[in-house]
């Protein structure tokens, strides 16, 4: 029988760049998928030419954690960026602020528009706040204490709520302060280098699996696990779903912190472990994908929409890259985090929202799809709201001696994906305590 | 037969824009399968990240 040094239960980002960086190590390295694709929401699934996310819209580039992960174990990926983007030595705007009226602002140049009445200026002193040093901050302070200290304008407000929406599908009351200090820090390290990966997110998952397996590690799909053996409080290996078993020294968990509670057994977990998975709260959302005969959006990576009820943001790939949508088509990802689960009633408050917005929509639509996550495939298990961010997720060290987690549910911080390099950072480092001659990218967050 | 259980499923349409046969849709927020397209290949059970899909063969 076959000894894994890891064995790694879900393909997911995480799991794939843990594998990717044990695998370099000369570590004998398995990692099993449940489901025919690897990248879990973190990839693109083809339909009908166009490249449809799975859920995580883009990456942000090559200075970005998972830039830089990426380059650290050897995964090679190209990035078409809003520099290459730009105009005369410009880079194309990361946003832009488009209002029911059809006006559109580029927020991060300081104007004062009297059209909008809208002093972009305090914009800034927002920023400039929530980034300072100096601005007290605690685990209770939410990110709109900080900003109604700089301003109460309504529509900054808004701006600010659909921004927070888009990046991590909460708002200004449920986003800490302290985590969009780090996600507005992210974002401004990146810069103009903020980029589309060529071809989708998938290509980062394919460069990360070409590391694992030019280094002998296997990635299986269509291979569920049944549960993790323990014996004694130690991993010992898995049995799958079809009753079989493999050995190994040390099992990753990359499949959610409720996915682990069924793996592991609750009662093989101490109880106060168990009820903080049980009790967190995800963040559930929706995605409309459109397929468009034109462009609707106007040339920025992400169109962020004040007025609207339920749509957060608007992305445009083939903005970046034409070759994710068929020859000549045009692709949107709107996002939608939701508000309460009658799904029918969150949709329609959308497509409103969309139809106001770009109001001659109905007659470019050539593809489109809805995408619902929540239930048991949520947009993550744990949001990044009040007692769930940075080191109050879960410790990639299970209770269990050589089981570990990687992934979004644990610690670290971060724009969505982007917390995952973080987390398998972290978990690294962990297994290093215990292994020092394996290395942990830095990735110097 | 296919059966998609409506507790289980989120509505994230993977299974649709998989399916090679188009044999599925989304409407109504709910799954549907077009049984003339259906050819019971099976792979729908392996995209759905709820498993929300069986499949057993029509005997």
């Amino acid at each position: 029988m076959v000894m894994y040094d890891f064995i790694i239960i879900g393909a997911g980002i995480g799991g794939l760049m843990a594998a990717a960086s044990l695998c370099r190590d000369g570590k004998k390295v398995l990692v099993l998928e449940k489901l025919a694709f690897t990248g879990g929401r973190y990839t693109e699934l083809s339909y009908k030419g166009y490249e449809v996310t799975t859920g995580s819209w883009t990456s942000m580039g090559i200075k970005s954690h998972i830039g830089r992960f990426c380059e650290e174990v050897g995964a090679k990926v190209n990035y078409i960026t809003l520099r290459d983007r730009g105009q005369k030595h410009q880079p194309a705007p990361l946003f832009k602020v488009r209002f029911n009226n059809q006006k559109e602002i580029d927020f991060f140049k300081p104007l004062t528009l009297s059209e909008t009445g809208l002093q972009t200026e305090s914009f800034f002193q927002v920023l400039m706040k929530l980034i300072a040093k100096n601005t007290k901050i605690t685990p209770e302070t939410s990110s709109r204490d900080i900003v109604e200290e700089v301003t109460r304008n309504e529509t900054i407000l808004s701006i600010l709520d659909h921004m927070v929406g888009t990046a991590a599908g909460l708002n200004i009351d449920t986003l800490p302060a302290s985590e969009l200090r780090i996600i507005l820090r992210d974002v401004l390290k990146t810069g103009g280098k903020f980029g589309f990966p060529v071809g989708g997110v998938k290509s980062i998952i394919q460069a990360l699996e070409r590391v694992v397996l030019a280094h002998g590690g296997s990635i299986r799909t269509c291979v569920g696990v049944k549960r993790i053996i323990i014996e004694d409080n130690v991993a010992k290996g898995v049995e799958l779903e079809t009753g079989s078993t493999l050995d190994a020294k040390n099992i990753i968990h990359n499949a959610g912190a409720h996915q682990f509670l069924k793996l592991v057994g609750s009662k093989n977990l101490p109880t106060d472990y168990v009820r903080y998975i049980k009790h967190l709260k995800p963040v559930d959302c929706a995605a409309i994908i459109l397929g468009l005969d034109k462009p609707v959006t106007s040339q920025c990576a992400i169109t962020i929409p004040p007025d609207a009820e339920r749509v957060a943001g608007v992305f445009s790939p083939t903005f970046f890259d034409p070759s994710v949508a068929p020859p000549g088509k045009h692709m949107i990802d709107v996002f939608i985090p939701l508000q309460s689960h009658n799904i029918k009633k969150e949709m329609e408050l959308a497509w409103n929202d969309l139809y106001k917005l770009f109001p001659n929509l109905e007659s470019l639509i050539h593809m489109k799809r809805e995408m619902i996550f929540y239930k048991d495939w949520p947009g993550a298990e744990s949001g990044q709201t009040f007692g769930q961010v940075g080191d109050q997720r879960l410790d990639p060290e299970s209770p269990i001696e050589n089981l570990y987690l990687c992934g979004m549910d644990c610690k670290g911080s971060g724009v969505a994906g982007d917390l995952v390099p973080v987390t398998v950072q972290l978990c690294l480092q962990r297994i290093k305590e215990k292994d020092k001659k394996i290395r942990v990218p830095s990735i110097a967050f | 037969m296919i059966e998609i259980d409506r507790e289980k499923c989120c509505g994230c349409n993977y299974c649709t824009l998989s399916c090679a046969q188009e044999a599925l849709t989304y409407h109504e927020y709910q799954i549907i399968v077009d049984l003339d397209k259906c050819i019971f290949c099976g792979s729908c059970v392996y995209y759905c990240p709820n498993t929300a899909i069986r499949v057993s063969r029509k005997d």
